[in-house]
């Protein structure tokens, strides 16, 4: 359908930085989630693209045309609320029908669209109906239907799902992904929610402090973080204090073998990270290029499908691993000696700091 | 489509076409300015030129705090307002206690006679308490009788009494509010640490409802100080400020009302500080906490039971008693002002004949004003809701004037305003209109701003963004989703329009007199009859308007505090 460019969009408030020099590119007919903390600037930076807010300085391009300093309503972008922002005061289908009226759309054409998006999202029994006798999944439907009946060039949604309970959250997120992949719509999402943005999205950009920190698709943001903040929030993940003495490096008081260490010599503030899935608890055998250290176990919990062993290294850092759940390791009890090893190869290197860069 | 396309760096400039609401802003500043900030700004100066020479300087200050003739008319003011407030806190918040705390049958009763009572026009129970215990009133006559003498209603006791069992309804419903929505869970933490009863009151109870105790005294003190018709009428040679002021300015009628209004400066000034004290007070204690474990109501052993409940029907058949009066009275059958015993229609009759133009003033100017009000009021609470900048807060801080001017300076500041051509509006219906329009504004606001906080802003933006215009969607969506608030804040401005006296009493002519005005002419004249027949049917539109609010409403008696 339609590209999206943002180019240099700032924005601020009263001196707090919002939005810092925002550049993205987003190819037609993708989707594109925005992640981050509350706060980070994904909202702002969504509304800004809708025109509820005005940015300091930048541009936005959809399709071929300039619509930063056109006023919201005349944007042609569609939105889907986070509080679904229904119309309370009329039916689902006049609600779904309100931005084709907006538009002189003529009466038969609207009766049939609305009819479609009803059948689309599945609501065509509850056409009559007012909002409040719907479920909340059945009006964050509606918000949907009422957000693409209009052909926008750009499908918008703020964090649509995070009112519903957990599982109708996993159901509607393969039906929204399963809408928008048919109708090829190119769609910006908001969302704090890792798990659903790498479920949903081709293109995954963590947002932290107002600043792109990285974007790209979601299996490269999840194994090939850009930075300390991004492994961080992506997925859980272990941080360990890295010493380098000359060539030498160890970790926790254990001497490691780390060839991704050697070429940046010898230098402070460096944190080793490694995902808790990758890491194995009192292996049987010592296989080679391997780092094993020795831990106290602080608790172990069974969550079903795998075991969560949080311990405590020598050096006093945390760390946790999620492993299978076998006789030996539900038998570990707290103060127990273990072992964690990992391959050489998972560790990655970044500079110790909230958004420290990748050195590896 | 191909016509913006080929002009892809097209912009909007904000400057050159200023969009809906940066107009309606305008327009409400602007309306502010002239009709609420000038009168006042007017007063103001007035009050700095001396009365005789004309010389700028505090001379009129110097004079209101020094001579004899003001400074008691001050001291009287603020002991009427202490003790009024006072009063109304001692029959309020027990009261506010029992209801909440206790099985009380009838506690919908209690509530509507609250309101009842709050609702009234102000003046009623005055004269309706001469007619029971004044001079010729029906209980002194007849305890006369038995060779009693019965206490004297005149003078400062009869005005706090009027005043307690008039404004205690406020202390009441807000009390009665906050102490339903205290967390159940603070007092049984309370009893769960060792208190007794009376300790986890004391202790915990009282001071988490203080907030709305507070708030509720100062709206029964600011009243009390600019109450009217109460001194006016029970005063008999006391004298408070705003009678003085009324009397000064009828006396200055001919030239520049310096003194009257150098009063009414001080009146100002009496109210602003009493509600910044209470303001400082308060900003140190918020309570915001979740309702999760709601207040029960506990059953009472039959003796509690018997003495709670005549306690609570006591005060608020005593508040009451003035409305049963007036309306009693006004079925007696007279001949001219004097009451021939028996009963007929002879007093309605006599206000059909008499008095129709006031009757139809009455409602004409209260509904003009109430339109206005609607109209200004569901523009005035989006801006100060949703526009959030520096004017927005100026606009709302603005909007709490109006309830610390008392009517008489607002009606003073106008004549001082707008009498010179081409602007001369005095002695019209307009000045009438527009005046209680500004007077009662703030009743409206609140009323749809707090519904429309209610209304989140996204239903707002889902409508500009599927492509209706910022004026479009205030009106295909927020006036509809706003519409109980504004009913609400229609009916509740009604209500105190159709009993204004204060400003009105100034600005009257022979054409423009209304019902609560004619009343107090009446009243002065001992013309009880006709001023019984009026009362009662102001006292029938107020309890209409009660009534449907009440339906309307799911807060119900909340919604008049």
């Amino acid at each position: 359908m339609s590209a999206v460019e943002i180019s240099n969009i700032r924005k601020s408030y009263g001196g707090v930085v919002a939005l810092s020099d925002i550049n993205i590119s987003i190819p037609s007919g993708s989707f594109f989630t925005l992640l981050g903390p509350s706060g980070c600037g994904k909202t702002t930076l969504l509304r800004t693209i809708a025109g509820f807010h005005q940015q300091d300085n930048g541009s936005i391009t959809v399709a071929t045309q300039r619509i930063e300093n056109i006023p919201a309503h005349k944007r042609d972008v569609g939105m889907v609320f986070q509080d679904y922002a229904v119309f309370p005061h009329i039916s689902v289908s006049e609600n779904i029908a309100f931005g084709l009226k907006q538009r002189k759309v003529p009466k038969n054409e609207i009766e049939k669209r609305v009819s479609a998006v009803l059948d689309m999202v599945q609501l065509k029994p509850y056409a009559a109906r007012m909002p409040h006798e719907l479920s909340g999944g059945q009006q964050q439907r509606v918000g949907l239907a009422r957000a693409l009946v209009i052909n926008p060039k750009v499908l918008l949604m703020d964090e649509p799902l995070s009112n519903l309970d957990a599982k109708l959250r996993v159901d509607l997120r393969r039906e929204l992904r399963g809408i928008q992949q048919s109708m090829n719509i190119t769609t910006i999402y908001v969302t704090h929610d890792q798990e659903e943005a790498l479920a949903m999205s081709d293109y995954v950009c963590v947002m932290y402090g107002g600043v792109i920190q990285q974007a790209a698709a979601p299996w490269e943001v999840y194994y090939s973080p850009a930075n300390r903040f991004v492994a961080s929030f992506v997925g859980a993940n272990n941080f360990m204090k890295v010493v380098l003495t000359g060539e030498q490096a160890s970790i926790s008081a254990t001497k490691v073998t780390l060839p991704q260490a050697a070429k940046n010599g010898s230098r402070e503030g460096i944190v080793a990270a490694i995902r808790p899935e990758r890491i194995l608890v009192n292996p049987a055998d010592d296989k080679s290029d391997t780092i094993s250290l020795p831990v106290k176990i602080r608790q172990v919990s069974f969550t079903g499908r795998e075991m969560a062993v949080a311990a405590t290294l020598s050096s006093g850092e945390e760390i946790e691993a999620i492993t299978q759940p076998t006789p030996d390791i539900i038998r570990l009890r707290p103060n127990d000696d273990a072992i964690f090893s990992f391959a050489t190869q998972e560790v990655q290197l970044f500079e110790d700091g909230a958004t420290g860069a990748r050195l590896s | 489509m191909s016509a913006i396309d080929s002009l892809p760096s097209r912009s909007f400039p904000r400057l050159s076409r200023p969009g809906f609401w940066t107009v309606i802003t305008a327009l409400a500043v602007l309306l502010l300015a002239i009709f609420l900030i000038l009168p006042i700004a007017n007063v103001l100066v007035i009050s700095f030129f001396d009365a005789n020479t004309g010389t700028f300087g505090l001379s009129n200050y110097w004079q209101v705090l020094t001579r004899r003739f003001y400074t008691v008319a001050l001291w009287n003011t603020i002991v009427i307002g202490l003790l009024g407030m006072l009063g109304a806190c001692l029959l309020g918040i027990p009261l506010a206690f029992c209801t909440s705390r206790y099985r009380i049958r009838g506690r919908a009763i209690i509530a509507t006679f609250a309101v009842l009572v709050l609702c009234a026009p102000p003046f009623i129970g005055a004269y309706a308490w001469i007619m029971l215990f004044g001079s010729n009133g029906a209980v002194t006559n007849a305890l006369k009788t038995f060779g009693i003498a019965a206490p004297t209603i005149y003078g400062i006791p009869g005005i706090v009494m009027v005043f307690s069992l008039k404004f205690f309804p406020y202390i009441f419903l807000m009390t009665e509010n906050a102490l339903n929505t205290i967390n159940k869970s603070y007092e049984d933490a309370a009893e769960n640490l060792g208190c007794t009863a009376f300790q986890r009151f004391y202790k915990v109870t009282l001071p988490l409802v203080f907030p709305a105790v507070s708030t509720g005294a100062i709206i029964c003190f600011v009243l009390s100080i600019a109450d009217f018709g109460t001194p006016a009428i029970l005063g008999r040679g006391i004298r408070t400020l705003s009678t003085i002021a009324y009397a000064q300015y009828t006396s200055e009628m001919s030239g520049t009302p310096t003194m009257a209004v150098t009063v009414s400066m001080l009146m100002i000034a009496i109210s602003m500080a009493a509600l910044l004290l209470q303001r400082r007070i308060l900003s140190k204690r918020r309570y915001a906490s979740a309702l999760t474990n709601r207040p029960v109501k506990k059953s009472m052993s039959p003796l509690k039971s018997v003495l709670v409940h005549s306690f609570c029907y006591l005060i608020v058949f005593l508040a009451m008693l003035p409305a049963f009066t007036v309306v009693y009275t006004s079925f007696l059958a007279t001949s001219g002002p004097v009451f021939t015993g028996g009963y007929g229609l002879g007093s309605y009759a006599r206000i059909m004949r008499d008095s129709p133009q006031a009757i139809y003033n009455s409602f004409v100017f209260s509904l003009a004003a109430v339109v206005l009000i609607a109209i200004v009021s569901g523009l005035l609470s989006f801006i100060v809701v949703r526009r959030d900048n520096a004017v927005s807060g100026a606009l709302d801080l603005l909007l709490m004037v109006p309830y610390l001017i008392p009517g008489v300076v607002m009606a003073i500041g106008y004549v001082a305003t707008f009498r010179h051509p081409p602007f001369d509006i005095t002695g019209t219906v307009l000045i009438i209109v527009i005046l209680v329009f500004i007077r009662r504004l703030p009743y409206g606001v609140r009323s749809t701003t707090s519904i429309l906080r209610q209304i989140k802003p996204s239903i707002e933006e889902a409508s500009i963004n599927l492509g209706a215009s910022p004026a479009k969607t205030f009106l295909s969506v927020t006036v509809p989703l706003m519409m109980p608030g504004l009913i609400i804040g229609s009916l509740m401005s009604f209500i105190t329009a159709i009993n204004e006296l204060s400003s009105t009493l100034i600005l009257y002519t022979a054409r423009t007199v209304t019902m609560p005005v004619l009343i107090y002419v009446q009243v002065i004249d001992g013309e009880f009859g006709t001023a019984a027949a009026l009362s009662t049917l102001l006292l029938l539109s107020t309890g209409l308007c009660v009534f449907i609010v009440f339906r309307f409403s799911e807060r119900k008696e909340a919604a008049f505090v």
